[in-house]
């Protein structure tokens, strides 16, 4: 699989992570594994935290802390209010995004 | 405090700091041993500060003491610090950086059990950009620059005082002066003396002045930068209207 273009990643990142906390609470480190499982094998850590950091500074994710056995306590992240309709704009935007750029991608492979 | 190891003589045996030759003539076989001075005093005092530090990691950070090597436990923990430390310089406050420290160290945490702290810490990159890329652009006042700025120059200005000393006293021994007082002209209140002392000696003296602080402060507020609170405020305003 080829590596992902960083810069359209960083476009993407805050929906991919809305998601995911939507459909689990996670913290930091399960989320880096979670999405390098989902295909984004390249993807680095040192990505993933500033995201999350952001969004909760932005009040788009709530976090909660949880004690564990085998080390710190976690830092768990669910989507507010918020953030489900940050969720939803990104996802139409996206979608928005993907059928313009497949119209392009079309029109170009016709006249070639 | 000492630690003495008993003895199984009579009562009327050796007393301690009796010669042995006394010992030999009243016959008697056993003799005491005490063990003290400042070694154990200081054998002893480190036991006990190794057994409370032990006490309060485990009560606080009980994972610390549980597996793992200690090397990467340094690692993480430096790794932590460090990131603090860059949090602190763009302007992040206490509270704040301590969650941010605490997430980073659980985060490092957990995938150092999975591919170690070395790989782990890697991952996460450069920890001036992580610390960069976490908060939001800082736009009042840089207290944590304007502070260490603050210090590098203060360091400096000392650093030039012993360099002038130093250059004092080797003028004066070439010229032969018994005494020697230097003032600077440039720097008020900055001054060296030398004197030769009785026996062949020398000893030098540096008067600092007003002139250390005063650079330390213009070195803060160069880069402190406070006419950005209000900056601040006059963009809040703006943006409240």
């Amino acid at each position: 699989m080829p590596a992902h273009d960083p810069q359209m990643l960083k476009g993407v990142l805050s929906l991919l992570l809305l998601q995911l906390c939507a459909t689990q609470e996670d913290y930091g480190y399960s989320l880096v594994v979670r999405l390098q499982q989902l295909g984004f094998a390249d993807l680095a850590e040192g990505t993933v935290y500033p995201a999350l950091s952001r969004l909760e500074s932005q009040g788009f994710l709530d976090a909660r802390l949880v004690r564990s056995a085998s080390g710190p306590a976690r830092k768990y992240y669910t989507p507010t209010a918020a953030g489900i309709a940050e969720r939803s704009r990104a996802l139409e935007a996206w979608d928005s995004l993907v059928v313009a750029v497949a119209s392009v991608l079309t029109t170009q492979e016709v006249s070639t | 405090m000492s630690t003495s190891v008993a003895s199984t003589a009579p009562t009327d045996a050796l007393t301690a700091g009796a010669p042995a030759a006394e010992a030999v003539a009243r016959g008697v076989t056993t003799a005491g041993v005490e063990v003290g001075g400042p070694v154990a005093d200081l054998v002893f005092a480190a036991f006990v500060l190794t057994v409370i530090a032990v006490v309060v990691l485990w009560l606080a950070r009980p994972w610390e003491l549980r597996g793992g090597r200690l090397v990467d436990k340094i690692r993480i923990g430096e790794a932590a610090s460090s990131y603090d430390f860059w949090l602190s310089l763009r302007g992040v406050g206490g509270r704040r950086r301590r969650e941010l420290r605490a997430e980073l160290r659980a985060n490092l945490w957990e995938a150092a059990q999975h591919v170690g702290a070395k790989e782990a810490i890697a991952g996460v990159g450069q920890l001036r950009r992580l610390a960069h890329d976490s908060v939001p652009e800082h736009r009042g006042p840089r207290w944590g620059y304007g502070v260490a700025a603050g210090f590098v120059a203060v360091e400096v200005f000392l650093m030039a005082q012993v360099f002038l000393a130093t250059v004092v006293a080797d003028a004066a021994q070439a010229a032969g002066a018994r005494r020697l007082d230097v003032a600077l002209t440039l720097v008020p209140g900055m001054s060296v003396q030398y004197e030769e002392v009785s026996g062949g000696g020398f000893s030098v003296g540096t008067e600092f002045g007003p002139a250390s602080l005063v650079v330390a402060a213009l070195a803060f507020v160069a880069f402190a930068q406070p006419w950005r609170l209000l900056t601040r405020r006059g963009a809040g305003a703006v943006t409240s209207v």
